[in-house]
């Protein structure tokens, strides 16, 4: 700059200038803002200044400490004394006045406890892992039977189950021989033997229920009796009828006490066996947690992703009569919103695909939904990239592959000997793209699970930041994650870059 | 004579000029809600009041119910409406502790509102809200398909299980499920704890949990069984359809509608539009989670109320307050009740001419009492996060109720602030 | 290798064609169970709610526009009918778009021209925003926005200048270090200033780039979510579609024909000045 007239400075500024301003305020000046907030415990929802405050208080701890009597003045602009209320409160307030307002009260020494800085607080809470416990994966036992669940579900167990998820399972020689007792292999699957579990639940209580001297403690007995059965005291069961007060004075009616006894003794079994199917039967499962997801979302985004336009690029470079209108084909679903997207699959999957196949649960099957993400991701963006790679392929003359072919060279020779390393910059591009657009994925997940998300365990880590701040009120915590997100980027796809950027260089 | 004449004409005519040129500038309140079923109804309560004050407008705008999102940008910009439609308790609360509403405590409105419904708008002993409509979740049931199979509402949690067996061998589907959002299993477990610690320590004791809540002197799981709690959430996704984990609101819904399924656990908002099935008529009854039948009351609290914002200009102010006031009018009362098909928290307000759903509500209410909804009290990002998504992962099998209970605990002790 | 060339042309091509017919019918095969979602969304867009339900595959019995009826008319959330939301749309996607190019070409030509220190280390200022995820500044952009009033279309116009010009200055830098400056220089020389020069030389030059980063730019302003939700909440085409499915969902017609009317402007748009496009990601990815 330096012998430049003054008029190629001015243009030099009047050029660079609207973009420049706008980019500074609008993009810099935000992450700038994104760094300092990350260091405050702001929930997103807290007021910087005071919005009401009584007007004792608002007169001690601020009126009375402004020097400035013009401040004062203006501060009155915005804060009203409200007499019916008792308190000042302050009125519409946005724009540069709202940094003088600021500015202003922060000089008082008025510390606003919920926001305040802390620090590299949030680094170190992400850090320690004192953050949501999801955020983390987490090994968890999928429960096969749960304590209220019918007898249906335990009248017959497949072998894969019985043998696979309950027997290993089992922890006394007791226990081991109870159930390889109650259950006979009968086909493929196990069956309970009804002799010994003839009533459920629903039957005992009704039993019980109707015998008139119980009266109000047929519930309780019921209850007991379920839990003894759990802990395997038949001793306990005789104890515990013994002490009900109709029993001691014998005002029930001996019909009635046979079927007591009948209905406790079913009630003991059924505890027994429902006790130690909730305890044992249960299938070991990792839930990602937000990290793992994440990181398994990008690494089959962007292998499927390249892979497949790689492919896709080879095929439509071929002189096809429809070559065009295929290439058209491939690419529409980019051109749409990830939104439209997202919508488009959210109807294949619950009215297409179950009407089809029959099966019902696509979307929140536990086990699917990670890869219904990475298809819909997949399916939305590899016509951009093999548009890369297709220009790439273009850029490779003719004659070298054909003299190749020629001298009797396979296929296979032909892509990773010729064709592949000729490609490497749009390998890089592609790379590049694919893995910072991977990282950076929230619309088709958001769409796809609208609420839902965290409690299917497809939260990414985009989804996870924009709820810690909209939903969970961290907006301090949610701006650190963001930043860290920044570097994660920055480190991968630099460390991409380099790498690449060899590899172009040695060929 | 005539020159006096015409010069009164002429004060007259510049006097009626200016006094219309002053008439002619109404205030324009803008007015937020979030019960989207009332988007086509609320404009005629707002019109009967423009009609009576003709100097005061108001316009609405939705505003999702997204755990106070929105309106926290809006006061954060300073653009908070006028007049807001807030869910009772922690909202109110949390947006009386910013400042970000008035207190109405001294306004006259406030002596006509039922006492039972002034804890729900209560901060540091004042009123921030006019509490609005009183709702209650329950089972909502099929008149029809009882009498079809000679069944009786049931009372307690014995003829609820019986109910469902019968109805259950006879091919119908006890309960539409909608499991695939979270919220709705996310009132549904609240109500059972809600009731279970009702029924244990009362009305006045479960305020006194919540309290205790906040500064985490008691944990989630103490007073209630909580394992009785878990087997009545097993119950009931047991006695829905297989898929119900893919059905949502409108599926849930048209299963009802068909009689493909007799009972749904909803609030009134879920009542089928008449012109769905205009001949299906519904009863609304408490969930019997209890063998005592007296401890069978409904879950129902005040639900909408109105909040006044605390940055609009002293006039705007001072509009927005003779709205609130307005509202206890009879005409107003009218209105809500029959147009908007709400009910009153209002003195002496009659539900006579509600569909009999509501009559049912208000009339076990009264006699029976209600447990309050204390998800509107433990801090949003605790229901909205700890316990909608705890719920629907325990149904879903990747949460243990241990690991729920601890979510909860901590996230309400974080998230309180006085 | 000469045993090899005396085979006849004919035979020794011969396999090759067929070859290349039996892989253009897979590839056709494949592009439609590939578009396939699309279509079935089409398809039943003429169906009425029932029949979609009933009958999801098959084509509709009697084909009608009801559905597309019902969407043009609804009364999307908020009040944003579905007109409303496409003018809004066309009317940010155009302002931001165009003034994206005009500023970035602005700051790029005269960052490539003035050779010095700080215009290369404003370009490097530039070409970091690249990698920043959005999530970083979505919060400090709300309260930005809200401070400056800047809650509507025109702010959102604004905003999107300031987001877009990152990567267009990055690719349009890259560009003009290709133009030669003789033109430049004798233009210089009959005494045109450099807003003259610009305007009126290097600008026509810069029309492929300048058409890579219009359709890209396009594309991205059209069906950006994020931004548009958080700040506005409605009035943007996939805001309507994102609030629509979130009213109206249980009527599977209007869902479906609500997609496709959102979708249409778009691959119109797509299908007109495909060549482009693609020519145009071809630049763009080479030169980065």
């Amino acid at each position: 700059m330096v012998g430049m007239s003054f008029q190629k400075k001015a243009t030099f500024a009047v050029f660079l200038f609207p973009a420049l301003a706008l980019y500074l305020f609008f993009a810099v000046l935000p992450l700038l803002q994104g760094f300092w907030l990350s260091t405050t415990n702001w929930d997103g929802t807290a007021p910087w200044t005071p919005a009401q405050m009584p007007i004792a208080e608002f007169e001690d701890r601020i009126m009375n400490r402004i020097r400035s009597e013009a401040d004062r003045v203006f501060l009155l602009k915005y804060y009203v004394r409200d007499e019916e209320q008792g308190t000042y409160r302050k009125l519409e307030l946005y724009g540069l006045d709202r940094y003088r307002v600021q500015y202003i009260i922060g000089r008082t020494g008025y510390i606003n406890p919920d926001f305040k800085n802390v620090g590299f607080g949030n680094y170190v809470d992400i850090f320690r892992g004192k953050i949501d416990k999801r955020f983390f994966p987490e090994r968890y036992r999928e429960s096969r039977f749960r304590s209220g669940d019918p007898i249906d579900s335990f009248l017959e167990i497949s072998r894969e189950e019985f043998e696979g998820n309950l027997l290993p399972h089992l922890k006394t020689p007791e226990d081991r021989d109870y159930i390889q007792g109650i259950y006979k292999l009968s086909g493929s699957a196990y069956a309970l033997d009804r002799e010994r579990i003839k009533q459920d639940e629903l039957e005992i209580q009704i039993a019980l229920s109707e015998i008139a001297g119980l009266k109000d403690d047929w519930e309780a007995l019921f209850n007991d009796a379920l839990a003894i059965g759990a802990e395997n005291r038949r001793d306990a069961l005789a104890g515990r009828m013994a002490g009900i007060p109709a029993i001691a004075a014998g005002t029930i009616a001996p019909a009635d006490k046979a079927i007591m006894e009948e209905s406790l003794g079913q009630a003991f079994e059924l505890g027994r066996i429902k006790g130690i199917l909730s305890r044992d039967w249960y299938l070991e499962r990792q839930k990602m947690g937000v990290l793992l997801f994440t990181a398994l979302f990008v690494v089959f985004n962007v292998i499927l992703v390249n892979v497949l336009a790689m492919a896709l690029a080879l095929a439509l470079d071929l002189k096809m009569k429809s070559r065009n209108a295929l290439r058209s084909i491939f690419f529409i679903p980019n051109v749409l919103s990830m939104i439209i997207v997202a919508f488009i699959w959210q109807l294949v999957f619950t009215q297409l695909l179950p009407a089809i196949t029959g099966v019902d649960q696509w979307m929140m099957n536990p086990d699917l939904a990670p890869w219904l993400t990475i298809l819909v991701a997949v399916w939305q963006g590899v016509g951009y990239y093999t548009v890369i790679y297709l220009a790439g392929l273009q850029g490779i003359p003719q004659d070298i592959v054909e003299s190749a072919s020629i001298d009797g060279a396979t296929a296979s020779i032909r892509f990773f000997r010729i064709v592949l390393p000729l490609i490497v910059p749009a390998i890089t591009i592609s790379l590049f793209l694919s893995i910072s657009g991977a990282l950076k994925t929230f619309d088709i997940i958001f769409a796809l699970y609208p609420s839902n998300s965290t409690s299917m365990g497809v939260d990414n880590i985009t989804v996870n930041i924009f709820y810690d701040a909209f939903r969970d009120k961290h907006a301090g915590l949610a701006t650190a994650k963001a930043i860290l997100l920044l570097l994660t980027i920055m480190i991968i796809t630099g460390t991409q870059l380099v790498l690449t950027k060899k590899r172009e260089m040695e060929l | 004579m005539f020159r006096s004449f015409r010069k009164l004409s002429a004060v007259l005519i510049i006097a009626v000029i200016a006094v219309g040129f002053v008439a002619a500038e109404p205030v324009q309140l803008t007015m937020s809600f979030y019960k989207q079923e009332i988007t086509q109804t609320l404009p005629k309560l707002l019109e009967a009041f423009t009609k009576a004050n003709p100097d005061i407008v108001i316009m609405t705008e939705i505003h999702p119910n997204d755990g106070g999102a929105t309106n926290a940008a809006a006061a954060a910009a300073g653009k908070l409406p006028d007049i807001m439609q807030q869910p009772a308790y922690s909202a109110i609360m949390e947006n009386a502790k910013n400042g970000y509403i008035l207190d109405l405590s001294r306004q006259p409105v406030m002596s006509k509102v039922i006492d039972g419904a002034k804890p729900s708008v209560t901060y540091n002993g004042k009123l921030y809200a006019l509490p609005m409509d009183f709702a209650g979740i329950g089972i909502i049931y099929s008149k029809d398909i009882f009498a079809k199979y000679r069944l009786n509402p049931p009372t307690t949690y014995l003829d609820l299980q019986k109910v469902s067996d019968t109805l259950k061998k006879n091919g119908v589907t006890p309960f539409a499920g909608l499991l695939k959002e979270n919220w709705s299993i996310g009132h549904f477990i609240e109500m059972v704890h809600s009731s279970m610690l009702g029924a244990r320590v009362g009305n006045n004791g479960i305020f006194k949990f919540v309290a205790d809540m906040n500064v985490g002197a008691t944990s989630w799981d103490k007073i209630v069984d909580i394992n009785a709690l878990f087997k009545i959430m097993d119950w009931y996704k047991a006695n829905m359809a297989s898929n119900a984990v893919e059905m949502a609101w409108d599926q849930q819904q048209a299963a009802y509608i068909k009689g493909e399924a007799a009972m749904m656990v909803q609030g009134l908002w879920a009542l089928p539009n008449a012109k769905d099935n205009p001949t299906l008529k519904s009863g609304f009854i408490p969930f019997p989670w209890s063998n005592k039948a007296a401890e069978n009351r409904f879950f129902a609290d005040v639900d909408s109320t109105f909040t006044v914002s605390a940055q609009s200009s002293p006039a705007k102010q001072a509009a927005a307050l003779k709205f609130i006031n307005w509202l206890a009018s009879p005409e107003a009362v009218k209105i809500w009740t029959t147009d908007i098909q709400l009910t009153s928290t209002f003195k002496g307000a009659d539900v006579s001419s509600m569909p009999s759903p509501f009559v049912d509500l208000m009339t076990s209410v009264n006699k029976l009492g209600s447990y309050p909804w204390v998800f509107s009290m433990m801090p949003t990002p605790t229901w909205e996060q700890a316990v909608k998504n705890g719920a629907h992962g325990y149904i879903l099998g990747n949460m243990k109720p241990s690991d729920i209970v601890a979510e909860i605990n901590s996230s309400w002790r974080t998230n309180y602030k006085k | 290798m000469s045993e090899a060339m005396s085979i006849p042309v004919r035979i020794r091509m011969a396999p090759k064609r067929i070859w290349l017919l039996v892989m253009e019918i897979a590839m056709i095969l494949l592009a439609v169970a590939f578009i396939y979602p699309a279509i079935y969304v089409v398809i039943n867009a003429f169906k009425s709610t029932s029949e979609i339900q009933m009958n999801p595959a098959g084509l509709p019995k009697a084909a009608s526009f009801a559905n597309f009826l019902r969407v043009w008319s609804a009364e999307g959330s908020g009040g944003i009918n579905f007109l409303h939301a496409l003018v809004n749309t066309i009317l940010l996607t155009l302002g931001a778009v165009t003034g994206v190019i005009l500023f970035s070409s602005m700051a790029a030509y005269i960052l490539v021209r003035t050779k010095s220190r700080t215009s290369t280390s404003l370009y490097f200022m530039f070409a970091f925003f690249l990698v920043i995820p959005f999530q970083t500044i979505m919060v400090s952009l709300v309260v930005l926005a809200t401070d400056l009033g800047f809650t509507n279309v025109f702010g959102l116009i604004v905003m999107y200048i300031g987001l877009g010009a990152p990567t267009a200055v990055f690719m349009f830098h890259g560009f003009i270090k290709g133009v030669p400056l003789s033109l430049e220089e004798s233009a210089a020389i009959d005494g045109a200033g450099t807003f003259r020069i610009f305007f009126q030389i290097v600008f026509p030059l810069l029309t492929p780039i300048t058409a890579t980063i219009g359709i890209l730019d396009v594309l991205w302003v059209w069906n950006d979510f994020l931004l548009p939700f958080i700040i506005l909440r409605k009035g943007t085409l996939v805001l309507f579609q994102f609030n629509f499915f979130g009213t109206f969902t249980k009527d599977y017609g209007a869902l479906t024909a609500s997609l496709v009317m959102s979708a249409t402007p778009v691959v119109i748009l797509y299908l007109s000045l495909q060549r482009y496009i693609i020519k145009g990601i071809a630049a763009g990815a080479v030169k980065g």
